[in-house]
């Protein structure tokens, strides 16, 4: 396996972007790139095309990331069918909300036909029979959470835009910050995580994440997921008579009193002074005193993208071997002696 | 690697030993099996037998030859201030005496395996049938140098089971009882030495392993095997490891289980995760042992346990659990440990 920093054309790390348009453009750009299918998109205006599935060839409309003709528009969408067979769905708001995006997981094995998908229409997503799971919005809402925040320009620049993908197992990870923001405020973060370790029943074995505008990385662990919440997503039981949709918590570390060890508690390690960066464990709680819903609970797997930091490191920061990258409370693959644009 | 669950000559679980002693006298024997050399012992009475010259070849000096090996009088190990030192085969070494207060009440050292030719083994034991391991690089596990008292180990003679097991490749070991009847009390002996999970600890660590040897408190909120005592951060019922040996600030200092929870602070393994939900089999999580920044130097990350797990869900101390093979985990408290897939005397 192998991390790709790049769409084919342009490098996916370092990116300045000029609008929220311009990042979910390259976004979809690199999912083409690692094998995603544009199953079918619209243009939100008049300019749509549906897939014939199983969709061996895209459906793109949108050929840019402007406004107008086979643009980003108001309600445009696409919809991309990734090489593992599962699906995302994307969907920009209504006018005046550039920035809010719809974002649904949609798993694979459905046999599901193109008009399902798109309800034929140049801004018409799915209909509701569709077995689709929202990372940002919903079904009914006009205005939609926000996949991606508001590109601001200081005097550092624009909003930088990193993302890379992983060749052989699918896993994806993306961000937008700030310049200098702590938690990359107005910024974003995509997160699509096939896990390791998990049982070998499991027939969806993936951890999905989507932070939105003023979170990005801090709602992945650093509060009490609900499944009313938008952090870490998943299913437990896919295909069983138990199957749940919802929340899976990244599991901190701790020891029995409650003393928080990792992330951030732990220091560097006493031999090395580097990062020990210990693996993220994703699981359901079955206590009936968490918040989440008691359905279902259990163990999901371990990620295979992230790790968490044993000791707090500035955004942006580079490990000591510069293959991974930390932001929040974690770390992330990165283009091996690249320097990040901060 | 493969799990043994022999000294030898007896299997090492699902036995009721009479005394303390006895357990501790099958622990030594479990470990000759394993390729420990008794480098010296002393019955605490006249007898004495040391080896004469470091790096110890594979001869035993061990004395406890009496018919019953673990009982008192001449050779027999019940006499206060009975005492043996392995070397264990990674070089390691361990010392063991029984203390003045009573069979259940004992000492035990840990010396690291950098010793180099300083430990001749009266260097160790002065030579003497009751004086054991007050070299310069000791570390007690149980007990103290300045006490022959000892500290409690194990609960009432009699009351309890006593299981044990040790890996044939990478020399860990355990040693967990519990109380006739499956109930699991503060006053269970246990014991574990752990050398971690091959790569889970950086090169640098030239002493991986973590040793676990509790005092038996008389309180449950001590009981052994369980998140309050593997996870407590500065307590005689915690696990011990070195951290930086051989650097500066390097210390033999208490290294904690971490437990994983979510954000709140509520515990997901240890207990309450539940069996997998695909499955419906037991997960297990390993156990990660280190030091809070927060806690007095040295601190830092130490490594993944090469045994324990976590049980994702509360089950009762002595059931089995089948995971690969057929009973081939075993449930103490709030972890898992290697089982031989008998069906535990409870």
């Amino acid at each position: 396996m192998a991390w790709v920093f790049t769409d084919g054309v342009d490098d996916t790390i370092n990116v300045r972007v000029s609008s929220v348009a311009e990042a979910v453009f390259r976004f979809k750009q690199m999912l083409k790139a690692m094998g995603g299918i544009v199953a079918a998109s619209g243009d939100g205006l008049s300019a749509y095309s549906l897939g014939a599935h199983p969709y061996t060839s895209h459906s793109d409309v949108i050929t840019g990331f402007g406004t107008g003709a086979n643009g980003i528009n108001a309600l445009c969408w696409f919809v991309v069918k990734l090489p593992n067979g599962n699906m995302l769905g994307f969907q920009r708001s209504t006018a005046g909300t550039p920035t809010n995006w719809n974002l649904r997981w949609i798993p694979r094995n459905l046999d599901i036909s193109p008009q399902t998908l798109s309800g034929g229409s140049s801004t018409v997503t799915a209909t509701a029979s569709v077995v689709s799971q929202y990372l940002c919005g919903t079904t009914a809402s006009t205005y939609f959470s926000w996949l991606s925040g508001e590109p601001t320009t200081n005097s550092d620049g624009p909003t930088r835009l990193n993302m890379a993908y992983d060749d052989s197992t699918g896993a994806i990870w993306m961000m937008t910050w700030i310049p200098g923001s702590t938690w990359g405020g107005s910024g974003s973060a995509f997160l699509l995580d096939p896990v390791l370790a998990a049982a070998p029943e499991d027939a969806d074995p993936w951890v999905i994440y989507a932070g939105g505008y003023n979170s990005t990385w801090k709602c992945f662990s650093d509060y009490l997921i609900t499944d009313s919440a938008y952090g870490p997503q998943g299913y437990l039981g896919r295909g069983m008579s138990n199957e749940k949709w919802g929340a899976i918590q990244a599991l901190y570390y701790r020891n029995r009193a409650g003393s928080m060890y990792v992330p951030s508690g732990l220091g560097s390690n006493p031999h090395t002074g580097e990062d020990d960066g210990l693996p993220v464990i994703y699981a359901r709680p079955a206590q009936s005193s968490a918040a989440l819903n008691i359905l279902t609970p259990g163990y999901k797997g371990v990620s295979s993208v992230v790790r968490f930091q044993s000791y707090q490191m500035g955004n942006g920061q580079l490990l000591a071997n510069k293959t991974r990258i930390a932001f929040g409370y974690l770390t992330f693959p990165w283009k091996s002696g690249e320097e990040v644009v901060l | 690697m493969t799990w043994r669950f022999t000294d030898g000559t007896n299997a090492t679980t699902n036995q009721t030993p009479t005394t303390a002693v006895e357990a501790v006298w099958r622990l030594k024997q479990m470990l000759k099996n394993m390729g420990a050399i008794v480098v010296g012992s002393g019955d605490g009475l006249s007898a004495y037998n040391l080896h004469p010259t470091w790096p110890y070849d594979a001869t035993h000096y061990d004395v406890f030859t009496a018919g019953t090996p673990y009982g008192s009088g001449a050779n027999g190990m019940n006499n206060s201030q009975a005492w043996f030192v392995l070397k264990l085969p990674d070089g390691r070494m361990l010392a063991f005496q029984r203390g003045s207060s009573g069979t259940t009440y004992w000492r035990v050292v840990y010396m690291p395996s950098d010793l180099g030719a300083v430990p001749p083994v009266q260097t160790l034991t002065s030579g003497s049938s009751t004086l054991m391991a007050l070299a310069p690089v000791v570390n007690y596990i149980k007990g103290t140098a300045g006490s022959t008292a000892g500290t409690a180990w194990f609960g009432t003679d009699g009351t309890y089971r006593w299981n044990a097991a040790y890996d044939d490749a990478t020399y860990a070991f355990w040693v967990a009882c519990w109380t006739s009847g499956g109930a699991l009390t503060d006053a269970d002996g246990a014991f574990f030495y752990d050398p971690l999970a091959s790569g889970s600890y950086p090169t640098e660590d030239k002493e991986p392993p973590v040793l676990y040897c509790p005092d038996q408190s008389g309180s449950a909120s001590n009981r052994p095997w369980a998140a309050v005592t593997i996870g407590a951060e500065s307590t005689s019922y915690s696990p011990k490891s070195y951290l930086r040996r051989g650097m500066a600030g390097e210390g033999f200092v208490v290294v904690t289980a971490l437990s994983y929870g979510i954000a709140a602070g509520t515990p997901v393994f240890p207990l309450y995760a539940g069996s997998n939900p695909h499955n419906f089999k037991e997960d297990g999580l390993p156990i990660i042992f280190a030091r809070r920044a927060g806690v007095s130097a040295p601190g830092g990350y130490k490594g993944a346990s090469s045994f324990l797990r976590w049980l994702g869900a509360g089950r009762g101390t002595g059931q089995a659990l089948t995971l690969s093979t057929t009973r081939d985990r075993l449930a103490v408290a709030e972890v898992s440990l290697p089982w031989d897939g008998s069906v535990p005397l409870v």
